[in-house]
């Protein structure tokens, strides 16, 4: 994706805190997945697949927004309102396939329904950073790998 | 581990302000930071040590896993929020402070648990 334009505000103003929070929700849950994958992933194997999918969908958010790669992070932060609203759902309606529960099980509800709020607040910050005027020179004035 | 999320509360207190005011956090309550940064290593070295003790059925890895963070969460919000001149830069620090007591309170449940 040679030539995407970046877009550095992303991770300033209140992009700034956005991204340590997917971050912290990035280290924990990753740890937390390989955690359960490693050591007792035939117990409730569902539940924590969808761990390890959250834990790649909130890694990949975090380097989206850290670097400014606007596309990518609207993409995972897509992907993480239908995994939570999904997977918040199903918990709620089918608990036997659930066992154990996921950063996702029942909207976020072990996390302080931060799970829930956070791809609002993405969604909120990438459309209203794209608004910003300062957005749009800075968006032609960075070149990109993606 | 009561103490330090005390002191954590408190920090916390202090970033509010300081978002309120639209400043950037200095001097005395930087050093705060450090003050509660440093009870926080001594809290992780106490959590490890005591590890060697009577630890009933805890799951050491769990345990460990969320115990090895602790430490890295304020230095990681300083470095985050350095330069960032707007309340978006206080706020990353006061995630990182909450996420301390949050880890501590997720401890001492795995702890209690398996003992």
């Amino acid at each position: 994706m040679s030539g995407a334009p970046r877009s550095p505000e992303l991770r300033t103003g209140w992009g700034r805190t956005l991204v340590f929070v997917y971050g912290v929700f990035a280290v924990a849950a990753t740890a937390r997945s390989s955690y359960q994958l490693l050591t007792k992933a035939s117990e409730a194997p569902l539940a924590y697949g969808l761990s390890a999918l959250a834990a790649v969908v909130y890694v990949v958010a975090t380097y989206a927004l850290a670097t400014g790669r606007r596309r990518l992070a609207w993409t995972a932060v897509g992907v993480e309102l239908v995994g939570v609203l999904v997977v918040g759902a199903v918990t709620l309606l089918d608990r036997a396939d659930f066992p154990d529960a996921t950063v996702w099980s029942g909207f976020g509800a072990g996390y302080g329904y931060v799970p829930l709020l956070l791809p609002l607040a993405g969604t909120w910050w990438l459309w209203h950073s794209s608004r910003s005027p300062r957005s749009g020179a800075s968006a032609t004035s960075v070149s990109s790998r993606e | 581990m009561v103490g330090v999320a005390a002191l954590c509360g408190v920090a916390a207190v202090g970033l509010v302000v300081e978002m309120v005011r639209n400043r950037q956090p200095g001097g005395l309550l930087l050093d705060f930071l450090g003050l509660v940064a440093a009870s926080v290593l001594v809290v992780t070295v106490w959590g490890v040590v005591r590890l060697f003790g009577d630890r009933g059925d805890v799951p050491v890895w769990e345990y460990l896993g969320y115990l090895l963070l602790v430490p890295f969460c304020i230095p990681a919000g300083i470095v985050w929020s350095h330069g960032e001149r707007s309340r978006g830069g206080t706020a990353a620090l006061l995630v990182a402070v909450l996420v301390v007591p949050f880890l501590l309170l997720r401890l001492h449940d795995i702890w209690a648990a398996g003992t």
